[in-house]
């Protein structure tokens, strides 16, 4: 048995769903929306973990969950909920059983995509660039600083600079332009990260369990999420990593402690590569489908246990917007 | 030199420092909002190194260059400075404040008890269940723990009031007189199960008898309750 845990009509949810049919392989989806009428109660005895999980009358023993894919949204934020009062026994209701579902994950036997504890490395960008360099994986130089003098020092050491936020929190990566230089004096109010910016191109890597599904991604902007957005163009193609590439993208994978992840490399014209973040949870639905790589189908067949096909080059596309 | 990294009320760490200091170990406390007032921050990243360079308002220095052991006491970063800053912004600074520290504490290149996880920046906070799990395997005694939907998701947070705390400083258990020798082991497997070089064990007996069982943990223990024993442990792991 699986458990698809989140909102039934998101794209990765549903596309990992549409692939357990085809595998024909049991599973139920959690759908928060439908909270009201979900209940569940565990026990963690001696280090064992049993209990059970009703889905509107439809009983799970939980020990018989192989597999768990967790994309849970913020609970509080469900539409259902929007116009109760905090206090209300529907909104205790739910946060109750997401807590409990939640907790129950973290301990459970069952293959779960992801656990919570290893994907809190992404929340800090140069913190999870150590654990990146630890793997033999080169980050981009990176700045941290209050000091204009310091930024100043770090572009006559390596040119072209790049800025983004230090946090998992999404901002837009901008090049650190000379206009930028007569305000720089503002960053003594919050430390900054500045980075060599690395030209060439742009690669994420989906790894599920020992799989991977590199695709490299060609921009008209600096980046490429937000190409569309300045009038830009984004084209996607299926591509395969040297061998070394692709077991040193497992390997810290593996030792993120994570089962499913997207990595952003960059191949320079030298043929280095370098790596700027690995996401936790990466909205692969893009990916997959403005190149056909079967990703949705190797997490489904890693919930389930079985075997990941070596994927295969597919087709190159001019992305359509997310 | 050992340096000690504290919120100005964290009477543990102030105790711990004035005991260190008349074991003769030379110790500099500083306090968060120091620490937050800096007035210079550098913190460089790339496949060779990660190094970190403050400067403090009254002129310390910290540098991975002449780095000291530090006890890292911090549970979360200074936000004296940042309350200035209004609306969303606010919590933006506050995350990016909190990536910063995990990624300088953590390239802190001498012994920093304990380093910061993605969970806490003194160690990884644990929910009460985490830790249940994390003692079984350690092979102690612990509590069961049961949750079901009904349950209040903030309360779920309170562990059960303790009776004793054992202590785990490096290799080292201190035990508190109540408990049995045979439980050092599992203390040490667990600390080491959870990466924490300091972990403070709570045990409570059961209900209706004389057994001992684990009912929760922290990388961020009440120092004082290690008593003298503890000192020694931690000027060792200070020193390394």
């Amino acid at each position: 048995m699986i458990l698809l845990c989140g909102i039934r009509t998101e794209p990765p949810l549903a596309m990992v769903a549409t692939a357990l049919e085809a595998l024909g392989v049991d599973f139920r989806v959690v759908h928060q929306r439908d909270v009201a009428s979900h209940k569940i109660r565990w026990r963690l005895d001696a280090g064992l973990v049993s209990g059970s999980l009703d889905l509107d009358g439809d009983t799970i023993d939980l020990a018989t969950v192989d597999g768990v894919y967790l994309r849970l949204m913020d609970d509080t934020l469900l539409p259902e909920l929007a116009d109760l009062s905090a206090d209300d026994p529907a909104r205790t209701h739910a946060r109750g059983f997401h807590e409990a579902l939640f907790r129950w994950s973290e301990l459970s036997p069952a293959r779960v995509v992801n656990h919570a504890e290893p994907q809190g490395s992404n929340g800090s960008k140069p913190y999870q660039a150590q654990l990146i360099a630890a793997h033999g994986f080169a980050p981009p130089p990176t700045l941290i600083t209050t000091d204009p003098a310091a930024v100043l020092v770090f572009r006559a050491e390596h040119g072209r600079l790049i800025y983004k936020s230090i946090s998992g929190i999404r901002s837009v990566v901008k090049v650190l332009e000379d206009a930028d230089i007569e305000r720089l004096d503002r960053i003594g109010w919050c430390p900054v990260q500045f980075q060599k910016a690395i030209d060439g191109a742009n690669i994420r890597v989906h790894v599920v369990g020992d799989a991977v599904f590199p695709t490299e991604i060609h921009s008209t902007h600096i980046d490429y999420r937000y190409a569309k957005r300045h009038g830009g163009e984004t084209t996607l193609a299926a591509i395969t990593l040297p061998p070394e590439i692709a077991a040193r993208c497992v390997a810290l994978t593996q030792s993120l402690g994570l089962a499913f992840a997207g990595i952003d490399l960059i191949r320079t014209e030298s043929g280095d590569y370098y790596c700027f973040e690995v996401n936790p949870q990466p909205a692969f639905s893009y990916f997959e489908a403005n190149t056909g790589q079967p990703i949705a189908d190797g997490v489904a067949r890693y919930l389930a246990g079985l075997p990941i096909p070596t994927a295969k080059r597919t087709r190159s596309r001019r992305a359509k917007p997310r | 030199m050992a340096l000690i990294l504290c919120e100005i009320s964290d009477a543990a760490a102030l105790w711990a420092a004035a005991r260190l200091q008349e074991r003769g170990v030379a110790v500099d406390l500083i306090f968060a909002p120091t620490l937050g007032a800096a007035t210079r921050w550098e913190h460089r990243v790339d496949i060779r190194s990660a190094t970190v360079d403050v400067t403090l308002p009254d002129g310390r220095r910290l540098s991975s260059r002449h780095a000291e052991p530090i006890l890292n006491r911090l549970s979360f970063v200074p936000v004296e400075r940042l309350r200035m800053i209004g609306g969303g912004d606010f919590g933006y600074a506050v995350q990016e404040y909190f990536a910063f520290y995990l990624s300088w504490l953590h390239a802190w290149p001498a012994t920093v008890l304990n380093r910061p996880t993605p969970q806490g920046l003194s160690g990884n906070y644990r929910h009460p269940s985490a830790w249940a799990s994390l003692g079984a395997q350690a092979g102690l005694p612990v509590r069961a723990w049961v949750q079901d939907d009904a349950d209040p998701p903030d309360t779920a947070w309170l562990t059960s009031a303790a009776e004793v705390t054992a202590f785990v400083v490096a290799d080292a258990v201190v035990l508190p007189p109540a408990l049995p020798e045979a439980f050092t082991d599992g203390c040490r497997a667990l600390a080491a199960l959870a990466g924490n070089a300091i972990l403070g064990i709570d045990f409570a007996r059961v209900a209706d008898g004389d057994e001992w069982q684990v009912v929760g943990a922290s990388p961020m223990p009440n120092l004082m309750l290690g008593g003298d024993r503890l000192l020694g442990p931690l000027a060792a792991a200070l020193s390394a």
